[in-house]
């Protein structure tokens, strides 16, 4: 019993420290900030439930599980959030991806005459 | 466990190294930002590494308030794009 959950922590282990490393090899490879915003959600929520999850695995007593569970619930709540407010604020600050948009809502939202990229979507409804 | 705490430690080491040069290397504060976010999620994922390596609930509570200081660190960073310009 007690070998099988080790085998599962341990691949639990491994999966979350690949994907920190698959998105650390990915914030070079993607073109820009939005892509990269896109990236690194992943560490923050997926391999942390992964790594947190062997981690309760592992741990014998039941006090500690508690505050991994709630440190995994709140990761979930802030870290779209966090990444939300740096894409919102990048695309409010002017940064433009390498390829234009296709949907740009946040500029009709926000109604800046900077923003206005022309074309106001593709609304081909047959 | 030892050899799988080996490879994941130097999977995140190396993660993090790579995260690094990437802020140094990047060319607006919203990337910065982004590469610091992800550096605190590779603290994290270390922290639930050593958890699971020592079996003991020292960095638990470790984990819960440095995800919290990422979330503020991460709004406060947002705001000062949105005033500043990236």
């Amino acid at each position: 019993m007690s070998a099988v959950v080790d085998v599962v922590a341990a691949v639990l282990l491994l999966t979350g420290s690949g994907l920190a490393l698959i998105a650390a090899i990915g914030l070079f490879r993607m073109p820009d900030t939005y892509s990269r915003i896109h990236v690194a959600t992943k560490p923050a929520t997926l391999a942390v439930v992964c790594t947190v999850g062997a981690a309760l695995l592992r741990v014998p007593d039941l006090a500690p599980t508690s505050k991994l569970l709630l440190a995994v619930a709140l990761q979930f709540w802030t870290a779209p959030v966090a990444s939300h407010m740096v894409g919102r604020a990048a695309h409010s600050a002017g940064l433009r991806p390498d390829e234009p948009w296709v949907v740009d809502d946040l500029a009709t939202i926000e109604g800046d005459a900077g923003f206005s990229a022309g074309e106001g979507g593709d609304a081909d409804d047959r | 466990m030892t050899a799988v705490v080996w490879v994941c430690g130097i999977m995140l080491g190396a993660a993090g190294f790579l995260t690094t040069i990437h802020v140094i290397r990047s060319r607006n504060l919203a990337d910065r930002a982004v590469g610091i976010d992800m550096l605190i999620a590779i603290v994290l994922n270390s922290l639930a590494v050593s958890i699971a390596f020592s079996q003991d609930d020292l960095f638990a509570a470790l984990v819960l308030i440095i995800g919290l200081l990422a979330f503020l660190g991460s709004v406060t960073i947002a705001r000062y794009i949105e005033e500043r310009g990236p």
